[in-house]
């Protein structure tokens, strides 16, 4: 995997750095090329003041640094793929990888909330993918989370409410128990709209094998 | 709207039409100079001696004036260095005092070396001083010409070989490299009189680099995208005397047949995609006095879609494998690099200065004179540019 900009580190969960932070949101520009954490999982960033912010990624691109450059075909006879990059060596360092992650609650101190912080991280601070011990801490006591991911906007909300039920529930190891809770949870919610609360479960499902 | 678009519109018109009659003249002259060519194909030991007598400045061939090199195959491992510059003139309308600022992108991409890193950085420095801001003429320290313009532009023109010196000397001999810069090694400085200062100034620091570049082993090239190149038209102009009325060419033309034409569309219509031409040195006599052992040959190279220039110093061009190696080194650059060598694209992305960094410059300056209780306010003329009344 190639590196993206960064300084080598060796720190575990550590996946990036925040380029951009609001209050509902915030960017976050991957350690590595193409190395941003899955669609759908938890990640989190720590500031000086004892408050963490937990946050569900909902959206991973990849394009040149600069806004005014634009990626263009390169390949050519045989030269495809990962041969492209030991063609053109200099492309890691024009290149980055971005994630955008919904801020879903926070820690202050040893409470955890599932509403927005009284302040979005800090630009430049470390974003760090959560362990599946703080996925199972903030899952465990309440699922209020899910109303934010459902009303989220800009993003393709049912597919990434779906992704990250998955992500919970097979990072936790908590998998069905986790899912029926989900669901049931889920079904409050979205009494009004049958239709999609199908729609989320079916894609929460295991995969089906394709004989 | 400040422009008056139904005048233009007429007149982009009326030149597009010229520019398509230009064109077709253009073709048909030089069929009128392919004999002229033939004649002299293997007489250019006669065309060199010519040329060294001539005192303006002209190309000399080193050999067959039809000399086409294909290029070798592209090394498996080789280091790519590259330097570009950019600069911001001193603002004398500007509220935040005389400076100029020089940025330099700087470089390096090992091929074919997984192990090496990728550097592409800049290095930027303010020109603030008195010593920055004037040349002085150490014979009469009363003569100042301020640092502005094409003076500027010769002094980025050295830093960025300077740049390119300090990637070279650092440069380890795992694999062989080449160095490159945009533009020209012949670059001009302005005299205002003969025997200025300014060209000593100038030129002498230039070749000091050089001079590094080849003590670091590595060949250094300055390339010209679509030449407009026209050494060896000058030569043939004076070996023809330029005189329309009595030429065979020109049979009694009212002008000469080479007016308007340049080296690449002379030589290049016989290149076929990568080939390179033979080696032509460019006798100066504005820069050969400075240059010495440095001075400038080049060939054209074509790049698939356009004829571009390579201009080499002598102690490159004088050595077989290092033709050879920038030759094969500028191929593969300018198809990784869609027609212009990948490396100096990414030290030209290194060096640009966009609006919003000037505004950032700006902005920095501004505050630190108003920390230092300085009064910084734009002249009147910028005041009202920036505030339109009406």
């Amino acid at each position: 995997m190639t590196r993206n900009g960064f300084v080598d580190h060796q720190e575990p969960g550590l996946s990036g750095e925040v380029v951009e932070a609001s209050t509902g949101d915030f960017l976050a520009q991957s350690l590595e090329l193409d190395g941003a954490p899955p669609f759908g999982a938890f990640v989190e960033v720590a500031g000086d003041d004892a408050l963490t912010v937990y946050a569900v990624v909902a959206h991973v691109q990849t394009a040149g640094i600069d806004p005014g450059s634009r990626a263009i075909m390169r390949g050519h006879g045989d030269v495809r793929d990962e041969r492209i990059y030991q063609e053109n060596p200099d492309l890691p360092l024009v290149l980055r990888t971005t994630f955008r992650a919904l801020v879903v609650g926070f820690a202050d101190g040893q409470r955890l909330h599932q509403f927005l912080p009284p302040r979005p991280p800090r630009l430049h601070y470390s974003v760090f993918t959560c362990p599946p011990r703080t996925v199972k801490r903030f899952t465990r006591e309440s699922l209020d989370y899910l109303q934010a991911l459902l009303t989220a906007p800009e993003v393709p909300s049912d597919e990434l409410l779906a992704a990250n039920l998955r992500y919970v529930s097979t990072t936790t190891g908590d998998g069905q128990e986790f899912l029926e809770r989900a669901g049931r949870e889920l079904a409050q919610l979205l009494r009004a709209d049958y239709a999609r609360l199908t729609a989320i479960l079916r894609r929460c499902l295991a995969p089906v094998e394709v004989p | 709207m400040p422009l008056d678009l139904l005048e233009l519109s007429s007149q982009i018109r009326q030149m597009g039409e010229q520019l398509a009659r230009r064109r077709a003249d253009e073709l048909r002259r030089l069929e009128l100079l392919d004999a002229m060519l033939g004649d002299y194909r293997d007489r250019w030991e006669e065309l060199a001696e010519l040329a060294e007598g001539l005192p303006e400045r002209v190309a000399v061939p080193t050999g067959p004036l039809d000399e086409r090199v294909p290029p070798q195959p592209r090394p498996a491992r080789y280091t790519a260095l590259a330097t570009d510059g950019a600069e911001i003139d001193p603002d004398r309308h500007g509220g935040s005092g005389e400076f100029y600022l020089i940025n330099v992108g700087r470089v390096r991409i090992p091929y074919g070396q997984p192990e090496r890193e990728v550097e592409l950085r800049s290095s930027s420095s303010l020109g603030y001083t008195d010593e920055h801001l004037f040349i002085v003429d150490p014979r009469d320290p009363r003569r100042q010409v301020p640092m502005r313009d094409r003076h500027l532009d010769a002094l980025r023109t050295v830093e960025e070989l300077r740049a390119l010196a300090d990637l070279a000397e650092s440069e380890v001999d795992e694999a062989p490299a080449v160095a490159l810069v945009d533009g020209t090694l012949l670059f001009s400085v302005l005299e205002e009189r003969p025997r200025d200062f300014l060209r000593t100034r100038f030129y002498t620091d230039f070749v000091h680099q050089l001079e590094r570049l080849r003590q670091a082993r590595v060949p250094v090239a300055a390339y010209a995208s679509r030449s407009r190149g026209i050494d060896l038209i000058h030569l043939f102009r004076a070996v023809c005397g330029s005189t329309p009325l009595v030429c065979d060419i020109c049979h009694g033309a009212h002008a000469c047949a080479m007016r308007g034409l340049t080296d690449a569309q002379l030589l290049g219509r016989w290149l076929g995609p990568w080939d390179r031409t033979g080696l032509f040195r460019v006798r100066s006599n504005v820069h050969d006095p400075f240059y010495g052992a440095h001075r400038v040959y080049f060939f054209l190279l074509n790049t698939g879609d356009e004829i571009a220039r390579v201009e080499v110093p002598e102690w490159v061009a004088t050595n077989r494998d290092a033709v050879s190696l920038l030759h094969a080194a500028l191929v593969d650059q300018c198809r990784k690099g869609f027609g212009y060598p990948a490396v100096l694209a990414r030290a030209d992305d290194r060096a640009v200065i966009s609006l919003g960094d000037r505004d950032v410059l700006d902005t920095l300056v501004q505050q630190e004179l108003a920390r230092q209780g300085v009064v910084s306010r734009p002249s009147a003329k910028l005041s009202r540019k920036q505030v339109r009344t009406v």
